[in-house]
């Protein structure tokens, strides 16, 4: 699981710079608060999870790839996910859409550390509020586990969340 | 401007990431969960029950705090040995493993019990000052407190509180230690009873008091099951020796006060 984790890191940070210069690049900032819908595959509403998510992506045409860190609190406790997402961007005016699909590979700030993972779709809107920065906000479903955390405690970890995004984002000009 | 960017940004993320393993202790995960015989477990995204299959013999149940970045399974095998004896056990779990983000908690997890006619709170470290800080704010709330190696915050005293209180601490804890706890004392109802061992007290007719037991040779960590703790002192007694006084007392509490 660890080799998988840093090959995801490493794929993540590798591709950018690849890209090619005539894509538009962006970082962008977010808190992440998560409304839990299933837990441990019951129906448990409730407060999930949240967190702050600082990430770097990258437009080519109506094409979008994301790839970002998120820090923040869930059921386990802390935790700390590597997202890359990649998606489409609808609308070319100051108000656009965009529909993103996720794979975030990460790790439950737990002794010992725990391979985490979340796989998840989210929409998102984005308004441009001055030449280089954007407002953002979306929302999703993420399907969040941790399969070492049963060894430790029994029970089978596995949430599904409605994520929510709300952040600034940063495009240079 | 964007080369120099994309060179930025994963050293970027790299010292965010770094940042936030270097900010964030890890939390402690169960060293093993057992559950004693008898005991039913429900869990849930914000607590964990126990309840005992022969039904509740007591009618008070008992609200648990776990301690700072501890998972909360940590503390389920002596907390299934107290619901054998026939209580109801609630763990709260908080966000992060930090208690003193969801200090009310408690008031909202007891209804998974309803069969509890009243509740006893209690918590381990600072699960257990939160604990004491809920009681402080809603004193009408609990019916009785417990500490275990902890005591309550300077802003939030229990001298006043009309409950009765039962504070376990142990002689080899590094963190809260027995100056620490011995310090805090006056911060627990003025009647208290420094007991050496089970059936030495005799709960006065009203008004809050405090129970006071030291485990010899107990350390912090052996509060619940997660291996050793950081700045903790070394244990002279097993984890089963410690769990074992522990459920003792409650009990005894629990009985002392007709729970």
């Amino acid at each position: 699981m660890k080799r998988i984790l840093i090959a995801a890191i490493a794929a993540a940070s590798i591709a950018a710079p690849s890209v090619p210069q005539a894509a538009h690049f962006s970082l962008s900032a977010a808190i992440t608060p998560q409304m839990g819908l299933l837990f441990a595959g019951a129906f448990d509403p409730g407060f999930s999870a949240a967190g702050l998510e600082l990430s770097g992506s990258l437009e080519r045409g109506p094409f979008r790839f994301e790839a970002g860190s998120e820090a923040g609190l869930s059921p386990i406790g802390w935790e700390l996910l590597f997202p890359l997402r990649a998606g489409i961007r609808l609308g070319a005016g100051p108000l656009a859409f965009e529909a993103l699909l996720e794979a975030a590979p990460g790790m439950a700030l737990t002794r010992p550390v725990l391979f985490m993972a979340g796989f998840g779709a989210a929409g998102r809107a984005v308004w441009s509020i001055a030449p280089s920065f954007s407002l953002f906000a979306s929302i999703g479903a993420r399907w969040s586990i941790c399969p070492a955390y049963g060894a430790f405690t029994g029970i089978s970890y596995t949430s599904i969340d409605m994520p929510v995004s709300i952040g600034l984002r940063w495009t240079p000009r | 401007m964007q080369a120099r960017t994309f060179f930025v940004l994963p050293r970027t993320l790299a010292a965010f990431a770094g940042s936030v393993l270097l900010l964030l202790s890890c939390t402690y995960l169960p060293e093993s969960v057992s559950l004693a015989p008898g005991v039913s477990l429900r869990e849930t995204r914000s607590a964990i029950a126990l309840l005992p299959d022969a039904g509740l013999t007591h009618a008070a149940g008992f609200l648990f705090y776990p301690g700072a970045l501890v998972d909360p399974h940590a503390y389920l095998p002596w907390l299934s040995d107290l619901s054998s004896a026939g209580i109801a056990v609630i763990v709260a779990k908080a966000p992060g493993n930090l208690a003193v983000l969801s200090i009310d908690a408690g008031l909202s997890v007891t209804s998974l019990v309803p069969q509890a006619s009243s509740w006893v709170i209690g918590g381990h470290s600072l699960g257990g000052a939160m604990a004491a800080w809920s009681a402080a704010s809603h004193p009408d709330a609990w019916a009785g407190l417990v500490l275990l190696a902890a005591y309550p915050a300077t802003n939030k005293s229990l001298a006043g509180w009309s409950r009765p209180v039962l504070s376990l601490s142990a002689s080899n804890d590094g963190l809260a230690t027995p100056q620490k706890v011995a310090d805090a004392l006056p911060l627990l109802p003025p009647t208290q009873y420094a007991v050496t061992g089970l059936g030495q007290y005799t709960p006065p007719s009203s008004g809050g008091y405090a129970v006071v037991h030291q485990i010899a040779g107990g350390n912090h960590a052996q509060f619940g099951s997660y291996g050793p703790q950081d700045g903790d002192s070394e244990a002279t007694i097993s984890p089963a020796a410690q769990h074992t006084e522990i459920v003792s007392f409650i009990e005894e509490f629990f009985q002392k006060n007709g729970w």
